[in-house]
């Protein structure tokens, strides 16, 4: 189907190849997972098999590719695009049409498909991603996830052969992700439409078996195999992927992995060996938090078109470590702007250190809360790195070494440092994230919201900054609140969580506790992680296993 | 932040003048207009003043939104036609040669029959004028637009553009007001009666710049999606909202033919010098 | 938006890419973006002079438009972003106005004929004077005879009025070219340029 022979590609704007000699076969109804770390060249990948290079993307090929025996270097975008259907990486910008429904024709529009035949064919691309009541819905008024599936519609008609997805997963809460991948699942074996997926998520990918997995890492190809192989291999954790975690788990607490098929699925991981070993955890005692409050909200009420955040009483205390938790569209971001002063509550209070917030300005909230907003591109406002971190710092009043003593500092926590001078334009939607984080942190504010720090991020990134965060607030008492779907994340750096179902508050507790609330992750969209379910399985206390788990990981990783 | 504050309406309404299809009401739109445009006749200016009124009414706009700009249109218009007096009160008389003295200050400002018919016409035809575009901006989706233009044999690369264009005006609108969120969380001050106009303009540039390069950087995905789907390749394209022609399009189209047809005729009579330029009973 | 391949440049094919512009899928986007932009600009993008006068900033639309894609593509902008504006605003459908900020569009869009290479990191000193004195007698063209002659055309009316309202167009349009403008080209134009040959340091 696809077939890259010793091929590299070079971006006209780059001085050196982004993919390096790539020899990779693809076949019919197979499907494919590409990982690797951020700007390793994953979504360079699937531009070569899309057609956008050359098309769009000039620069320089070597070797050959052909997608169904046709060389990419000679055949037009549109004839590809009868072969090839993408999802992009962005589905906000690849949302066209003005609703659902006009979006999934878009493509039979351009064929000049008649209007009645192109009726039925958008309700038969509906009903298989399941939109059918969304048709008439605009973008404006879709959760991610939903336009991610409106994406997979509109390239559903005919007969493409190969569908090509780029981090569907980014911005779906758990739920939704199983939801996406199941999907794809169907795509693949019910409409027997061949897969390449691109992922850093690789646990949540598991949830459906796939063909095979393929590991990039600065443009070369480390590993080209099945799942199992490679999570033998050990090759995950060097690479900067994270393991699904019941791996990592038993890895850790059995001193390694022994079994080496099967491993894709909890379900088909022999644990009779393992419950005969011997488990030694230490006892678990939560920690007691004393401190007095720093933001604090009374009867607040928020709508935009209809009314959506509604919180009674709400503290948050100097020095702690909070998730913000819940699905899509549950009022997370809107929670944090309203912390942060850009929307004000229609009704009630918000008080930070003992002071009404509604007498200050957005900038006076700001010299104490910093937040990194969700889409990135809506932080930028520069044209190149070290202007975009020094802006903050002119305006607050800095002197010029300071700035560039900041700035540099922020930037290299951030792992940027090097493409200080490059154009914004130029970095991956990961790097951009890593810029915003990298801005707010230059200004040091005494409470941190983070709003999904980790999506789009791979795991040793990813690391990188959550221990950094986690050290700020260790060293300088800086609040830490994460938005976030990544439950895992959420136990690993938070004691308290708050979930959000529908604007309102269903629980603010332990984190651990939420964890193991079944009913309560039910109604939230959530579900447990696979280390839950190990330690139950293994029928261990689950409290004291987890917390192990997650100290050690830590430790391993200070190593 | 959403589309629903403008006063075009992506949903479509349920009035009679609203459920036609985007080609008839285009038609029914320019016809309105010209018939408007050519003719400073009361006779002609007051019956279809009336109609496209009734026309207007029937498709219950929401006149809360239309409020400001109404007054704001009447007080300008007002204010016009008080300007137009001061420099010149005969206006109406150049255009008919004749004079009837109503009443008179000086021997300049006099206030004649002729002048008061040209500003009652000039307020018919500009409010006539506004009443035909709110009738078609609350009446038409931007789908219907698009899909009308192409029937209306516009090059469909134009369409696209008109498409396209309210697709990402609610989005444009939403990161504008996020990009000066996040800059003055960042520290700009952006409070108008604390600065000068310097400083404004300064600060207005520091939210402008990054919401066009933003922008116009999405182009390029937005242009490979649209390419990935085989956009711009065939001569031809078809539209999922366009609607067939229904038995009241023709109707509409059929009164908006005779109107033409009428407004021609006229037309060729004021050639011929057999109805006067501004009618005076 | 990525073609930089070196063609020869003859009158003639300069003449069809950057006047009449080259209409790929990418120049359809950039126009579609710049009208939504103008049109939202129009409406919310004032900046307050005095009470309810304001320096309406859409005019900086055109002048990206003209140096990315050339004067056709401009002259597009320049007339939808208008219908536009009216139509989110709904002030009525003014096309005498939308008519002159699109021929206004065209002569500002016609930066890339005298040498101007925004995508590729080219605009001098030189050329923003060139620009700045052909923005101004575009506008004037556009709003101090284009204009008035449709609105005579659709309302009738006195002249010395209409010309009032057109000069005070050309002036403010004219002051947001020049100083919003300029910088912001200069800007774009920089960006394009270190956005070559990238290496880490
Ligand atoms: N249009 C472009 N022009 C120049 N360089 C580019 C372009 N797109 C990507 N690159 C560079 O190529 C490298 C690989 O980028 P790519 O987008 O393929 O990474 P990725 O693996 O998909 O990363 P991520 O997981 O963050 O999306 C990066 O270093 C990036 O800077
Ligand atoms: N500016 C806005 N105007 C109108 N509605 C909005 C606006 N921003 C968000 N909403 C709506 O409010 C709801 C909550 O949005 P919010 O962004 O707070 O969700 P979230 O919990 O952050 O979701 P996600 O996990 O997808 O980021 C959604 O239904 C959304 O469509
Ligand atoms: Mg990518
Ligand atoms: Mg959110």
């Amino acid at each position: 189907m696809v077939s890259f022979q010793d091929f590299s590609f070079q971006y006209k704007s780059q001085q050196t190849e982004t993919l390096k000699h790539i020899n990779l076969e693809i076949y019919e109804g197979e499907k494919v997972l590409i990982l690797g770390p951020s700007g390793s060249g994953k979504s360079t990948l699937g531009y070569c098999i899309n057609g956008l290079i050359p098309n769009q993307y000039p620069g320089t090929i070597q070797g050959s590719c052909t997608v169904k025996g046709k060389d990419i270097r000679t055949t037009r975008i549109f004839d590809l695009s009868k072969i090839v259907g993408s999802v992009l990486q962005d589905s906000d910008a690849q949302f066209v049409g003005l609703n659902v429904a006009e979006d999934i024709a878009f493509a039979l529009e351009n064929q000049a498909v008649p209007r009645e035949e192109m009726k039925n064919r958008v309700h038969e691309a509906a009903r298989i991603v399941n939109l059918t009541e969304f048709l008439n819905a605009f973008p404006s008024d879709l959760s991610g996830g939903q336009k991610q599936r409106v994406s997979v519609a509109g390239v559903l008609h005919g007969a493409i052969d190969l569908l090509l997805f780029d981090e569907p997963l980014a911005s779906l809460d758990p739920h939704m992700g199983e939801v996406m991948i199941e999907l794809i699942d169907t795509l693949n074996k019910a409409h027997h439409k061949t897969v390449v997926m691109i992922e850093h998520r690789l646990e949540d990918v598991l949830h459906r078996d796939v063909d095979r997995v393929i590991l990039m890492d600065k443009g070369e190809i480390i590993f080209n195999g099945t799942a199992d192989g490679l999570i033998v291999s050990g090759l995950l954790i060097k690479h900067g992927i994270r393991e699904p975690l019941y791996i990592s788990a038993i890895r850790q607490f059995f001193r390694g992995l022994s079994q080496t098929e099967h491993l894709t699925s909890l379900k088909t991981i022999d644990l009779a060996e393992l419950k005969k070993a011997p488990l030694k955890i230490h006892g678990f005692k939560p920690i007691d938090a004393q401190k007095k409050p720093l933001i604090e909200l009374h009867g607040i009420k928020f709508s935009y078109d209809a009314p959506l955040i509604d919180i009674d009483l709400l503290t948050i205390s100097r020095g702690e470590k909070i998730s913000i938790i819940g699905e899509n569209g549950a009022g997370k971001t809107t929670l944090a702007r309203l912390l942060t002063g850009v929307i004000r509550p229609q009704e009630g209070r918000i008080l930070l250190e003992g002071q009404d917030t509604s007498v200050l300005s957005i900038r006076e909230i700001a010299q104490q809360i910093g937040y990194v907003m969700q889409n990135p591109n809506q932080m930028l406002v520069k044209s190149f790195l070290l202007e975009e971190v020094s802006v903050a710092l002119e305006l607050n009043g800095f002197s010029k070494d300071e700035i560039e003593q900041k700035a540099g500092d922020a930037l290299r926590l951030a792992g940027i440092y090097t493409m200080r001078n490059w154009p914004i334009q130029a970095l991956s939607y990961g790097q951009r994230k890593r810029l915003t984080i990298a801005v707010v942190l230059a200004l040091n504010p005494s409470v941190l919201i983070l709003d999904e720090p980790t999506a789009g991020q791979d795991y040793a990134h990813y690391r990188d900054i959550m221990s950094f965060v986690d050290n700020l607030n260790r060293s300088n008492g800086t609040t830490i609140l994460f938005i976030t779907h990544d439950l895992h994340l959420a136990l690993e750096y938070t004691e308290r969580s708050i979930v959000l179902v529908g604007g309102k508050v269903v629980a603010d507790q332990p984190t651990l506790e939420v964890l193991q609330d079944k009913d309560l992750l039910a109604k939230a969209s959530l579900k447990e992680t696979s280390i839950f379910e190990l330690a139950a399985l293994l029928e261990v206390d689950v409290n004291a296993f987890v917390h192990q788990f997650i100290i050690h990981e830590k430790e391993q990783k200070d190593e | 932040m959403s589309s629903r504050q403008f006063v075009i309406q992506y949903v479509p309404g349920t009035r009679y003048f609203q459920r036609l299809n985007g080609q008839t009401k285009i038609i029914f739109f320019v016809v309105g207009l010209i018939v408007m445009m050519s003719t400073f006749d009361l006779r002609v200016l007051i019956p279809a003043f009336l109609f496209y009124f009734i026309v207007l009414l029937s498709v219950k706009p929401n006149w809360k939104q239309l409020k400001g700009i109404l007054i704001f249109m009447t007080l300008m218009n007002l204010l016009n036609i008080v300007l137009f007096f001061i420099v010149n009160p005969r206006i109406g008389n150049d255009m008919t040669q004749t004079t009837t003295v109503l009443f008179q200050f000086n021997d300049f400002y006099v206030f004649t029959e002729e002048t008061l018919i040209y500003f009652l016409a000039r307020i018919l035809k500009i409010f006539g004028t506004l009443l035909i575009s709110l009738w078609l901006i609350t009446s038409i989706t931007p789908s219907e637009l698009a899909s009308g233009l192409y029937r209306c044999k516009v090059p469909y690369k134009i369409c696209t553009v008109v498409s396209l264009g309210f697709r990402y005006m609610p989005d444009i609108l939403r990161e504008f007001r996020m990009i000066k969120e996040s800059m003055q969380m960042r520290g700009v001050e952006l409070n108008k009666k604390k600065t000068g106009l310097i400083q404004r303009i300064k600060q207005n540039g520091m939210i402008l710049v990054p919401l066009v390069l933003v922008s116009f950087d999405k182009v390029e995905t937005v242009a490979s999606a649209m390419d990935l789907r085989g956009y711009g390749q065939r001569k031809k394209r078809t539209y999922y909202s366009d609607a067939p022609a229904a038995s009241d399009d023709y109707l509409i189209r059929g009164v908006s033919l005779v109107l033409l047809i009428g407004m021609i005729g006229y037309f060729v009579l004021s050639i011929q010098g057999k109805v006067p330029h501004l009618w005076i009973p | 938006m990525s073609e930089v391949k070196h063609e020869k440049e003859t009158f003639k094919s300069i003449f069809l890419k950057w006047v009449i512009g080259r209409w790929s899928t990418a120049t359809v986007v950039g126009v579609a973006i710049g009208a939504a932009l103008f049109g939202v600009l129009m409406n919310y993008g004032g900046i307050t002079i005095f009470t309810n006068t304001k320096l309406s900033t859409a005019y900086i639309i055109p002048v990206i438009v003209g140096g990315l894609f050339g004067a056709g593509p401009a002259l597009l902008v320049g007339f939808l972003g208008n219908v536009f504006a009216d139509f989110i605003g709904g002030w009525g459908y003014w096309f005498d106005w939308s008519i002159g900020n699109g021929i206004a569009s065209f002569f500002i869009g016609l930066l890339p004929l005298y040498g101007a290479r925004i995508q590729e990191g080219i605009f001098t000193v030189k050329q923003a004077v060139i620009f700045a004195i052909v923005s101004v007698l575009g506008l004037a063209l556009a709003f101090g005879v284009v204009t008035p002659i449709f609105t005579l055309l659709i309302q009738g009316g006195e002249l010395t009025i209409t010309y009032a309202q057109a000069y005070a167009a050309v002036a403010s349009n004219a002051a947001v070219i020049i100083i919003v403008g300029i910088p912001l080209l200069f800007i774009i134009a920089s960006r394009n340029k270190r956005k070559q040959n990238l290496v880490e340091e």
